[in-house]
């Protein structure tokens, strides 16, 4: 109908087209924003032939990967309390929950830039709870990407989540401790599979920003940092290699796309649950 | 609720005009982009500089943006039409790599009435092109209740600095200019920069700060304890009370002039000049060679201050026995140094 | 034997409960979810702390209380145009989204017609799009179109990525009007016009304070697209604040921080009483 066309019209022409074009432009020379005239294989043999991007690809991969088992480990456990929550509990938690999505990502890392230097609150945090002999190097290291992007990202893994436990069947639950199972069974083998489609939400959605995350690894990472974003806005900005830039987008969403893919074939497996727990 | 709402929205809209006055006040004068030092080292460009040449032009106001240096150089070499920035403060490192892309202005000297004052090895150092608008030494700064004194550029291999010690990139020029002196201290030359990099290896972990601006915070949190600085960064940390000492090492502190140039294409040319011409002039350079910055001037009628030996060679006889690099031939290896850096010290 | 003499056959599921395991368990998800709650809210209350120390540089605890990062904050031109610059942009922003997305998502709830499903698909799909792509693959098509980074631009681009959320609320809220009301008002005589204004507008007004909301933070806060499609000359707060972080830990970022967090908070305040009448978790 007649409504949606503006939007479709701008949608296409803002991005889908561009976005079609992207893989294209990886093989045409750009000097400066204007086109040589000129086609180059240049953009796509770094990818292939350059060592270091390999190196690069594969951090960003395990961080995107470590992230999203930190956040799974912590983000369910923050909706589970939630869900057992009552009253005031509720909203605090919640609160704490949106709270930081409403700040943008760089005031957020700005907070971890004050908190991880070597005299930061953290090692003083922890080596006066007698963690820690003597400070651990966290800024400007892997170590600290992953504390800041796990925080960051947090809230994405915590709100399907707690959304999908509002789904699930507090009748099973019933019946699994009427037929003697522990609390621990209990969680393991009646609530977390009901709640696997949030699961699955928050997974895949927090492995995509994770993998695509610019401000967190640029700030807390230091110069030398290069995680693929970082890589690709580096190549883009200040080497002004638009070519190159471009492929690596490229890659990067091609990238992407074939993780959600696995990701949802991964789950779907997991899943013979998941049809009763959909609304 | 709904009125709740509508509320705030308007008491909002009522203030944004409160604050659009002053982006009115600049957005109807003329404005004149000039890239120069961040933080505190851009004092006296603004007090000394900038705030006199407004008040000779009114209606102008002039915009000093602190260097991002590698992400400005690009930003002025992508720019189609009128320049983002009309005037920029470029070491020699990087002074003749713009020279040689050509995106600065060969500015004619007769533009330049003070250029006669200025001394001529300077002006050959910033290859003849813009101003060379001040130099500055790079040495060491240390804290003294953590660490010994060092005492030569090899002593920063001494063990008990292991640790605590921080870097630039070669990005920066003060970490180029560091990765240089290393080559060098390990039997390469401003051409073979290869043996640099197990001599930073054998430096232990360090810490790799974006910018020297960065480095001098961290000096000041404690995160570092030692660390190669700009003798004008290093003088404004001992300002703050920082404890702090600075040392010329042996066999000389490296000697980096800074030059200034007009952009191409900039769209306040006659302006740019101006300001380039008063840059040079005996008033602005005895400030700037004042405490507590130590800008070294580039003006052969202006005297270095006395007491200022800590930072500075006392006269431009003793300059000359600083350590000068022959930066056209270190330039040509520079892009390759800045990735190799990248990949041996990325954590 | 259970008491009639009945044989009662164990199931091979029954294990005999472990009470210990059952309370690790519990002391397990009690402290992860006690580290990430305090992980969550920690980093913004130090900053908040943080920016009204006096030393010139960034470290917690503070050194003392003042106001001088503040005053430095509203003294500094840069600062301030582009804070205007990023809440003027995000105003257009929501607008824009408001007019494309609520017919878009009124006539795909309640339109019938060929390749709605792919509509729909289309639409929403740039949600998980990385943002660096999506800045790129705008920058280098105008590019190459004659264009350059400029604040139109940069609005557009941020419409691109913030339209998909206030579709896909819009939409969630229209599935859970009547249609019923809407043929009523119909039946005496409305036109469609007086429909959408007196029928449905009131019942999305929810809906477009949250999508409206999302927009404006989303636009005003975003940092990868923005450094792709802003013009040098006139940077958003955002960039801004990205060079104060990465080469200057400038110390008035913490002030900057704390004033957005403020903001953010009265932003919540004020809208949240009307978001849960609107069922808005619903929603989301």
């Amino acid at each position: 109908m007649l409504g949606a066309l503006p939007a479709v019209l701008f949608t296409a022409g803002m991005l889908g087209l561009p976005l079609v074009l992207l893989f294209v432009l990886g093989f045409l020379e750009i000097d400066r924003g204007v086109f040589t005239g000129h086609i180059s294989m240049h953009g796509y043999a770094s990818v292939f032939t350059d060592p270091f991007y390999a190196q690069v690809f594969l951090r960003t991969l395990l961080i995107a990967i470590g992230v999203t088992l930190l956040c799974l480990m912590i983000g369910y456990p923050i909706a589970y309390v939630f869900y057992r929550a009552r009253g005031r509990w509720k909203g605090a938690i919640l609160l704490c929950v949106l709270a930081p999505l409403l700040t943008s990502t760089l005031v957020r890392t700005f907070g971890w830039l004050v908190i991880l230097g070597r005299e930061g609150f953290l090692n003083q945090s922890l080596l006066a709870l007698g963690l820690l002999k003597s400070p651990v190097e966290f800024l400007f290291t892997l170590k600290g990407v992953l504390i800041g992007m796990t925080q960051v990202l947090l809230p994405y893994m915590v709100l399907p989540v707690m959304a999908s436990l509002e789904t699930i069947s507090p009748v099973l639950e019933e019946a699994a401790i009427n037929l003697g199972a522990s609390k621990w069974q209990t969680f393991w083998q009646v609530i977390i599979p009901q709640t696997l489609p949030g699961i699955a939400g928050g997974v895949t959605l927090v492995f995509i920003l994770a993998f695509s995350e610019f401000p967190v690894p640029a700030l807390l990472g230091g110069a030398t940092f290069k995680s693929l974003p970082v890589y690709i806005y580096q190549t883009m900005a200040t080497l002004l290699d638009w070519s190159r830039g471009a492929a690596l987008a490229s890659m990067l969403l091609i990238g992407s796309g074939l993780a959600v893919y696995l990701l949802q074939l991964l789950f779907k497996g997991l899943s013979p649950w998941t049809r009763t727990a959909q609304k | 609720m709904i009125k709740r709402f509508a509320a705030a929205l308007v008491l909002f809209c009522f203030l944004l005009p409160l604050v659009s006055c002053r982006s009115n006040k600049a957005g109807q004068s003329v404005e004149l982009v000039v890239v120069s030092y961040p933080g505190d080292a851009q004092i006296p460009y603004r007090k000394f500089l900038s705030d006199p040449f407004e008040k000779n032009h009114p209606g102008l106001s002039v915009r000093l943006v602190p260097s991002e240096s590698e992400d400005v150089v690009a930003q002025i070499k992508a720019a189609r039409g009128t320049s983002p920035y009309d005037v920029v403060t470029l070491g020699v490192p990087r002074q003749i790599s713009a020279v040689d892309e050509g995106w600065v202005e060969q500015t004619p000297r007769a533009a330049l009435p003070n250029l006669a004052e200025v001394n001529p090895q300077f002006i050959k150092a910033c290859r003849d092109t813009g101003i060379p608008e001040t130099y500055s030494l790079i040495g060491l700064a240390y804290n003294p209740d953590k660490v010994p004194a060092p005492r030569t550029w090899a002593d920063l291999w001494n063990p008990a600095y292991k640790g605590k010690l921080g870097m630039t990139t070669p990005a920066s020029n003060l970490g180029f200019a560091v990765v240089v002196m290393t080559a060098k201290l390990n039997g390469g030359s401003e051409d073979n920069l290869a043996p640099a990099w197990p001599k930073l290896h054998a430096l232990g972990p360090f810490v790799v700060a974006p910018s020297p601006e960065s480095l001098a915070q961290l000096f000041e949190r404690g995160e570092v304890a030692i660390a190669p600085m700009w003798n004008n960064d290093a003088a404004i940390l001992a300002l703050h009370g920082l404890k702090l000492k600075f040392v010329q090492p042996e066999p000389g502190a490296i000697v980096v002039v800074s030059c200034m140039d007009v952009v191409k294409n900039s769209g306040q040319t006659a302006l740019a000049r101006e300001f380039l011409n008063d840059e040079i002039s005996r008033a602005f350079q005895s400030h700037l060679a004042d405490a507590p910055w130590y800008f070294g001037p580039t003006n052969k009628n202006v005297s270095i201050p006395a007491g200022s030996s800590a930072y500075m060679p006392a006269t431009i006889e003793d300059l000359d026995r600083a350590t000068y690099f022959d930066w056209a031939t270190a330039v040509k290896h520079r892009a390759e140094v800045t990735e190799q850096f990248d990949r041996e010290f990325s954590r | 034997m259970d008491a009639n003499g009945t044989e009662v056959r164990t199931s091979s599921l029954e294990i005999k409960p472990r009470a210990w395991l059952d309370r690790l368990g519990a002391v397990l998800l009690g402290l992860l979810a006690g580290i990430g709650l305090l992980s969550l809210i920690l980093p913004t209350l130090i900053v908040v702390v943080e920016s009204f120390d006096t030393r010139r540089f960034i470290a917690f605890p503070p050194a003392g209380f003042s106001l001088a990062r503040y005053r430095a904050v509203f003294a500094s031109d840069t600062i301030v145009s582009s804070a205007e610059l990023s809440f003027v942009c995000a105003v257009v922003v929501i607008l824009l989204d408001v007019l494309l997305g609520v017919p878009a998502a009124i006539s795909l709830v309640r339109g019938e017609f060929r390749g709605k499903a792919l509509c729909t698909a289309f639409l929403l799909s740039p949600i998980m799009l990385p943002g660096i792509v999506i800045g790129i693959a705008i920058l280098i098509f105008f590019s190459l179109l004659g264009g350059s980074p400029s604040i139109p631009l940069m609005v557009l681009s941020h419409v691109v990525f913030t339209l998909p959320f206030v579709i896909r609320l819009t939409m969630a809220r229209m599935e859970r009007t009547n249609v019923m009301l809407d043929e009523a008002a119909e039946n005496l005589g409305a036109n469609r016009w007086q429909i959408f204004r007196h029928v449905l507008l009131p019942q999305l007004w929810s809906a477009l304070l949250a999508g409206g909301g999302f927009s404006f933070l989303n636009s005003f806060d975003n940092l990868t697209i923005s450094l792709f499609t802003a013009p040098v000359r006139q940077r958003p707060l955002p960039i801004e604040l990205f060079y104060m972080t990465r080469f200057d830990l400038d110390p008035r970022v913490a002030a900057i921080a704390a004033l957005e967090f403020l903001f953010a908070l009265m932003l919540v305040g004020l809208a949240s009483g009307q978001l849960r009448k609107g069922g808005l978790m619903r929603d989301l």
